[in-house]
C-alpha cells in the first residue's frame, strides 16, 4: 500500500477527530495548511503520532485516539484545533486571535449540519421549511 | 445640481425614505442627504453578505457587515465596542459615545444609505391606545398629544410600504388597538419549537393573565411582495438579510430615485444648519468625505437622523448655540427598551437557527393593573439558541473542554443545542430628563464635530419591570418542567440600580419629543418643530413615551402623517 501523504493522515485524523466521515478534501488541504501556518510544529507533531497508531491498526480504535492524543497534553491543542476549524471554519492562533476563514468556508461549517441547521446567510430551503423538526 | 429643493431630508433611514418617497410621488422636489454611502444594488448587499461571513463569531455584531475604514472616520457606526462608560475607555481607544452616566447606553445605529433597517429584526408590532396616556392612565410619564385613533390609519399605510406579515385575527383589538385593514401577507410561519412551545403552555396563567404565544408582526415577506422574495429563513435577520425578504429603508429610497422627482447626496454629514431673520432654515451645510462643504436650500427641511444625531445637529447649529430649543429639551428624555433574557434548557427539542430569528411573541403584559409601578413588558420567544448568553461555538468549545470528540461531540452537540431556548423581555422605560444628549466639550469625530456625549442611568419603574418579566419566564419554564439550575436569567439580582445588567435594543427614542405645548416639547403633533416653522422632525426621537415595543411601525406611521402634513404646508 501507497504511503499515506499528509493530507491522507490528516483527512483520516479529521474523520475521526469529528465524526464524520464524508470530509471534502479541498476543504481539508485548505483547512491543513491554514493550521500548519499557525501550528507548523505542533500539527507535524499530531501527525507524525498519528501515523505511527494508524500504522499498527487503520482505523485506529477510538479508545487509542483518546488515550494518545486527546489526553495527550502536547498533541491535544492543536486536536481541538483541527475540531474547530471542521465545526467553524475558524480556530484561535499562535496568538490567541481568531483565525476566521472564507465565506465558502463558514458556509460548510460541520456544526451547522450537526445541529440540523445552516450557517446564517446560507439556507438552501424554501418559506416555511422551518415549521417542521429536521430530519 | 440645483441645490435648491422643495424639501431637503437629512437622513435616509425608514423615517427620511418615507418622507422623501411620499413627497417625491406627490412631485415635489426633493433632496435627500445622508452621511452614509449608498449601497443600493444586490452586489453592494453580496459583498457585505461576504463580509459578515468571513468575520470571527466574536466580531460579529450588528453594524460590522457595513463598517469600513473611511465610513468608520467620517460617519462613524456605533456598535458593541461603544458600549461603555468614558471612565472605563482604554488608552488609544476610539468610543464615539461620550458616556458620563451612572449606567452605558448600550445601542448601536448604522449611518448609511437606508439607516438601521439594514440590521433591524425587522418586528412591527404597533403600540395599543394606552401607550399614549401613560401619564392621565397611571400618572406616569407624559401623555401623547395624539391618540392611537389618530394614528391608526397610518399604521395600516406603513404596513403595507414596509409589508408587514401578521395575522389579523390574533391582533385585532389586542389590548384595544382595532384594525382597520387585514395585514398584506399572512404571518411569517411560526417556528416549530414556538408551536411545541405554544402548545405545552396553553391555557398558561400568571396574576389572571392568560399567557398565550402569537404570531410575531414582522416587516419579512411571507410571499413574495413588493419586487422581493419570500423569507428562505437565512437565519440572519440580525444584521443583515442576504435576499431583502426583510424591509430596509433602501426599498424607498430606490423608489423616491425612481419617480425622477428625488436626488440622493451620499457621504454628506451635516453640520449645520443656518437660519434666516424670520427663523427659519435657510441653508443646510454639510462636508463631504472629500473634504469639501456644501451647501443646499429647502423650503420645507426635514430631519430624520435617529434620536440621537439629530438632537446632536439641533445642538451643534447657529455656532453651537442650537436651534429649534425654546423648550430647552432637545436631547432630553432619552429612552431605550431595556431587555434581558431567561435562557433553559427544555426537556423537548425546538432546534433553533431553522428560519427567522423569531417568529412568536407573548403581549400578555403590554398593559397590566400595576402599570404605575411596573413597567410593561414584552416576550419574544428566540429561535437562535441561548441568543447572547451561549452561541452554538461557545458550546462546541465547552464539549471540546471536556476533551468529547468524534461521534459523541456530534450527539452532544445535538442534544444541547437542540434544546436551547431562550425568552427575552423588552420593557418600557419611562422619560427622565436626566438622560440625554449632548454635545461633548473635548471629543470630536473625524469631522472635528463633536461627539455625542451620553448620560444614562435606570430606574425603579424599569427594575421592576425585569423582575415581573423574569417572573413570567419563569413560571412559564417551570410549568414545563425545567428544573432551577437548568435555567439562567440576566443578572439583576442585586438591589443597586447601577449593579443590574441590561441589554438595549437598537431604539433610541424621546430626544425631541413631541408635545402640545412649545415649554415643555420640541415638535407639534404634526412632527413640525414649535420653534422653526419650516423644520420637521421625524423618527423616534419624536416619541414622548416609549412603550415597550419595537418603534419602526410607529416611527413609519408617523412619518407618513408627517409626509401629508408637509404636503398640504408646501401646496395648501
Amino acid at each position: 500500500m501507497a504511503q499515506p501523504t499528509e493530507l491522507d493522515l490528516f483527512v483520516a485524523l479529521s474523520r475521526i477527530l469529528t465524526g464524520e466521515e464524508e470530509l471534502d478534501s479541498t476543504l481539508a488541504n485548505q483547512y491543513l495548511q491554514r493550521l500548519k501556518a499557525q501550528y507548523p510544529t505542533q500539527m507535524q507533531g499530531i501527525l507524525d503520532a498519528f501515523a505511527e497508531i494508524a500504522s499498527n491498526t487503520f482505523p485506529p480504535a477510538i479508545l487509542e485516539i483518546k488515550q494518545r492524543v486527546l489526553d495527550n497534553r502536547d498533541l491535544q491543542p492543536v486536536a481541538k484545533q483541527i475540531i474547530n476549524i471542521w465545526y467553524t471554519a475558524e480556530f484561535i492562533g499562535a496568538d490567541g486571535k481568531p483565525k476566521q476563514g472564507s465565506q465558502a468556508q463558514y458556509y460548510s461549517g460541520l456544526l451547522w449540519k450537526v445541529i440540523k441547521a445552516h450557517a446564517p446567510t446560507h439556507s438552501t430551503e424554501d418559506y416555511g421549511y422551518w415549521q417542521t423538526p429536521p430530519k | 445640481m440645483s441645490n435648491e429643493f422643495d424639501v431637503v431630508i437629512v437622513g435616509t433611514g425608514v423615517a427620511g425614505a418615507l418622507v422623501a418617497w411620499k413627497l417625491a410621488e406627490a412631485k415635489f422636489n426633493v433632496g435627500m442627504i445622508d452621511a452614509g454611502e449608498k449601497h443600493l444594488e444586490t452586489i453592494d448587499r453580496d459583498e457585505f453578505v461576504k463580509k459578515f461571513s468571513e468575520a470571527p463569531q466574536s466580531g460579529k455584531s450588528p453594524s460590522q457587515p457595513f463598517v469600513d475604514d473611511l465610513n468608520a472616520k467620517f460617519a462613524h457606526s456605533p456598535d458593541v465596542a461603544d458600549f461603555k462608560l468614558f471612565k472605563d475607555k482604554k488608552p488609544g481607544e476610539d468610543l464615539y459615545f461620550v458616556q458620563t452616566g451612572d449606567a452605558p447606553f448600550l445601542s448601536q445605529y448604522q449611518r448609511i444609505v437606508g439607516g438601521t433597517t439594514w440590521s433591524w429584526r425587522g418586528n412591527c408590532p404597533r403600540y395599543i391606545p394606552s401607550d399614549f396616556k401613560l401619564r392621565t392612565l397611571y400618572g406616569r410619564g407624559v401623555d401623547w398629544p395624539i391618540a392611537y385613533r389618530d394614528l391608526e390609519s397610518y399604521y395600516c399605510d406603513a404596513e403595507d410600504a414596509l409589508g408587514v406579515a401578521g395575522n389579523h385575527d390574533e391582533w385585532n383589538n389586542l389590548f384595544q388597538a382595532y384594525r382597520s385593514r387585514r395585514f398584506p401577507m399572512k404571518e411569517i410561519a411560526q417556528a416549530y419549537g414556538d408551536l411545541q412551545l405554544k402548545e405545552a403552555i396553553s391555557g398558561l396563567s400568571l396574576d389572571g393573565v392568560e399567557i398565550e404565544i402569537l404570531a410575531l408582526p414582522q416587516a419579512r415577506n411571507s410571499r413574495d411582495y413588493d419586487g422581493r422574495r419570500a423569507c428562505h429563513g437565512n437565519s440572519n435577520c440580525i444584521p443583515l438579510c442576504p435576499i431583502q425578504a426583510k424591509y430596509d429603508a433602501t426599498v424607498h429610497v430606490k423608489k423616491a430615485l425612481a419617480t425622477k422627482n428625488a436626488t440622493l447626496i451620499e457621504k454628506a454629514v451635516v453640520t449645520d444648519l443656518k437660519t434666516d431673520p424670520a427663523g427659519n432654515i435657510s441653508e443646510v451645510v454639510y462636508k463631504t468625505w472629500d473634504g469639501q462643504t456644501q451647501t443646499v436650500k429647502g423650503k420645507i427641511v426635514v430631519l430624520a437622523t435617529n434620536g440621537i444625531e439629530t438632537p446632536k445637529l439641533l445642538l451643534m447649529s447657529n455656532g453651537r448655540n442650537g436651534i429649534a430649543n425654546f423648550s430647552k429639551k432637545v436631547g432630553l428624555h432619552l429612552m431605550d427598551h431595556l431587555g434581558g433574557e431567561g435562557n433553559a434548557n427544555l426537556p423537548f427539542p425546538v432546534f433553533p437557527f431553522r428560519g427567522p430569528q423569531s417568529t412568536s411573541c407573548i403581549e400578555a403584559f403590554r398593559d397590566h393593573r400595576d402599570r404605575d409601578k411596573t413597567c410593561a413588558f414584552r416576550l419574544t420567544i428566540g429561535n437562535d439558541g441561548w441568543g447572547r448568553k451561549e452561541h452554538p461555538f461557545d458550546t462546541l468549545r465547552k464539549l471540546l473542554e471536556l476533551n468529547v470528540f468524534g461521534k459523541e461531540l456530534q450527539e452532544d452537540l445535538l442534544r444541547t443545542v437542540s434544546h436551547q431556548l431562550r425568552i427575552a423581555y423588552s420593557t418600557e422605560q419611562l422619560p427622565d430628563a436626566k438622560n440625554l444628549v449632548k454635545l461633548s466639550e473635548t471629543e470630536k469625530d473625524g469631522f472635528d464635530i463633536p461627539k455625542p456625549e451620553i448620560q444614562f442611568s435606570i430606574d425603579e419603574y424599569s427594575a421592576n419591570g425585569f423582575a415581573y418579566a423574569q417572573k413570567v419566564i419563569r413560571h412559564i419554564y417551570t410549568s414545563l418542567g425545567v428544573a432551577e439550575s437548568d435555567m439562567e436569567f440576566t443578572d439583576v439580582k442585586s438591589p443597586d440600580l447601577k449593579k443590574k445588567k441590561f441589554s438595549g435594543s437598537g431604539h433610541i427614542m424621546g430626544t425631541c419629543r413631541m408635545g402640545r405645548s412649545k415649554n415643555d416639547s420640541v415638535v407639534d403633533a404634526q412632527c413640525r418643530s414649535h420653534d422653526i416653522e419650516n423644520l420637521y422632525i421625524v423618527g423616534s426621537s419624536v416619541f414622548p413615551t416609549g412603550s415597550c415595543v419595537n418603534p419602526t411601525i410607529t416611527i413609519a406611521a408617523l412619518a407618513l402623517r408627517a409626509a401629508a402634513s408637509i404636503q398640504k404646508q408646501l401646496a395648501p
